[in-house]
């Protein structure tokens, strides 16, 4: 069987414009990702972990390598790879909390007798049932992220792209909206790409963990399995001891680039 | 702890900018006031009081000229704009999405924007006649203008990420265009449409002055000739009372039509 994602010495060059220089932010990067698991990427800031993220979803194409999709070459984005955005801009400021979940069903020409019920559905597995009348402006930014999911949900995709979705939420949110993502995973199972560089986040959830190196030229260093039951605690012995040794690993990764630039 | 303001009482609290309604009516009240006073120092047709402007506009008005020129001046708004509008909005989106379109069509309009409305009136004449074609023709070109730069730089610089998670969700390129970038686009699209609306006024009036004989333009610059200068000036505040009432109907409507957009004004 096909993993569900692969990618093959991908690299990612950004061009550059007049006043911009190039940029190599991914080179021979290598990843499998398989049906069904939680993967997650963690890294230092800025080591194109969201430029990987894009390619898969299709937004970007690679200047080096392959991407595959269940042993298809990727295209442009489509139905099958739902992308939850770290930026709640990404909703449809237009429409009400219900018209976003309900809005790739609708696109697509479902009519409304077929995606009611899976559209309330999922409004009440997000806890948004009592708010779908609202506009994504009057929710806050835990509830914006919960319809950003029940929107990509609604449209059942083989795959969920995450790209650090709950980076912006205070501490609080941000722990109850990873509580969440868990117990949504653990009833629809379905491929997960999680990007994050937040570690304790990373444990939380992932079946696997990638840790990416500091751009420029990003690939993914070492793959950890993570294998601890669900559901998961925060002050197991196991899990500290996995959250010690990542710290390290990325911390190194993150002074060993401040060394290679200094030199430069 | 926060500071209270010190209690004046009723009469200071008038004044202290909390009650708008208030303001407006005075600031109104001492401009008349002092017109008033101005105009008593100067004859009536160099500089006419409320009073005889008023006087002038129920004259204008029993007589048919001023209902007539309203009408018409609007008529010629109303067609220019919302033909100016309908032409720009489409090209505008497309050319605000894809570069190789706006790249062809700024260097037109960066050109354009410096030949005002007017300039053209003659070409226009030429071109369309004497009659309400020439004078639409000079409202479509500057309303055309307003609409489309705007509409252009609203759609090219809206956020990427609804676009992208369209795209996702299964949205076809030109299903985005319509149910994503159009509606994102909607303010700006807005706020081009009233500063469009507010430069037609402009234009008509420059339009009917030198070429027309009907219109409140017409009636202003006439005016002149027979030294009405009362009525010239209750031209000039039809004027503004034309403009800030299709301001207001046009806000209204919007805000009825766009309930769920948040609408910069």
């Amino acid at each position: 069987m096909h993993p569900a994602i692969r990618m093959k010495g991908v690299g990612m060059r950004f061009a550059g414009g007049r006043r911009t220089p190039p940029y190599q932010a991914l080179e021979g990067v290598d990843l499998e990702v398989r049906e069904g698991e939680f993967f997650c990427l963690l890294g230092p800031s800025g080591c194109g972990k969201t430029s990987l993220l894009n390619l898969v979803a299709g937004f970007v194409q690679p200047t080096a390598g392959t991407v595959e999709i269940g042993g298809r070459a990727v295209g442009e984005p489509d139905k099958d790879r739902g992308v939850v955005f770290q930026s709640d801009r990404a909703l449809f400021d237009w429409l009400t909390v219900e018209e976003n979940v309900a809005f790739g069903l609708r696109i697509r020409g479902v009519p409304q007798a077929q995606w009611r019920a899976p559209v309330d559905e999922l409004l009440r597995v997000v806890g948004l049932w009592d708010h779908r009348a609202k506009l994504p402006r009057e929710l806050s930014g835990g509830m914006k992220q919960r319809v950003q999911i029940a929107r990509v949900l609604a449209n059942d995709p083989d795959i969920l792209l995450m790209d650090e979705p709950f980076a912006a939420l205070d501490a609080h949110t941000r722990g109850r909206m990873q509580k969440e993502v868990a117990r949504i995973w653990e009833k629809w199972r379905r491929t997960v790409l999680f990007v994050t560089h937040d570690i304790a986040e990373a444990i939380w959830l992932a079946d696997r963990i990638g840790i990416m190196t500091k751009g420029p030229g990003s690939h993914i260093r070492a793959i950890l399995e993570v294998d601890l039951p669900r559901p998961r605690a925060r002050m197991d012995a196991a899990f500290v001891d996995l959250f010690n040794r990542l710290t390290d690993a990325i911390e190194l990764e993150a002074r060993g680039v401040e060394h290679e630039g200094a030199g430069v | 702890m926060s500071e209270r303001p010190p209690n004046r009482g009723a009469l200071w609290a008038l004044f202290d900018g909390s009650n708008p309604v208030f303001m407006t009516m005075l600031t109104l009240v001492v401009t008349l006031i002092a017109w008033t006073v101005g105009a008593s120092f100067s004859s009536p047709w160099f500089f006419p009081s409320p009073m005889a402007v008023v006087q002038a506009m129920v004259t204008l008005t029993e007589s048919g000229d001023l209902p007539k020129a309203i009408g018409i001046s609007y008529f010629r708004i109303l067609v220019g704009w919302s033909v100016g509008c309908i032409i720009a909005i489409p090209i505008a989106l497309v050319a605000g999405r894809i570069a190789a379109i706006r790249l062809v069509v700024e260097p037109f309009f960066n050109f354009f924007r410096f030949v005002p409305p007017i300039a053209l009136l003659g070409i226009a004449i030429l071109w369309f006649g004497i009659g309400e074609e020439s004078k639409i023709a000079i409202i479509i070109y500057t309303s055309l203008f307003t609409v489309f730069i705007n509409t252009m730089a609203g759609a090219a610089s809206i956020d990427e990420s609804p676009a992208r998670a369209a795209r996702s969700l299964g949205a076809t390129r030109r299903q985005v265009l319509l149910h994503v970038v159009l509606p994102a686009t909607v303010p700006a699209i807005l706020i081009g449409m009233r500063v469009g609306m507010g430069f037609s006024f402009m234009s008509v009036v420059a339009a009917e002055m030198i070429a027309a004989n009907e219109g409140v333009g017409f009636l202003i610059y006439n005016a002149r000739l027979f030294l009405k200068t009362a009525n010239a000036f209750a031209g000039i505040i039809t004027l503004g009372a034309m403009g800030l009432l299709a301001d207001l109907v046009f806000r209204s409507v919007v805000r009825r039509v766009f309930r769920k957009h948040a609408l910069p004004f």
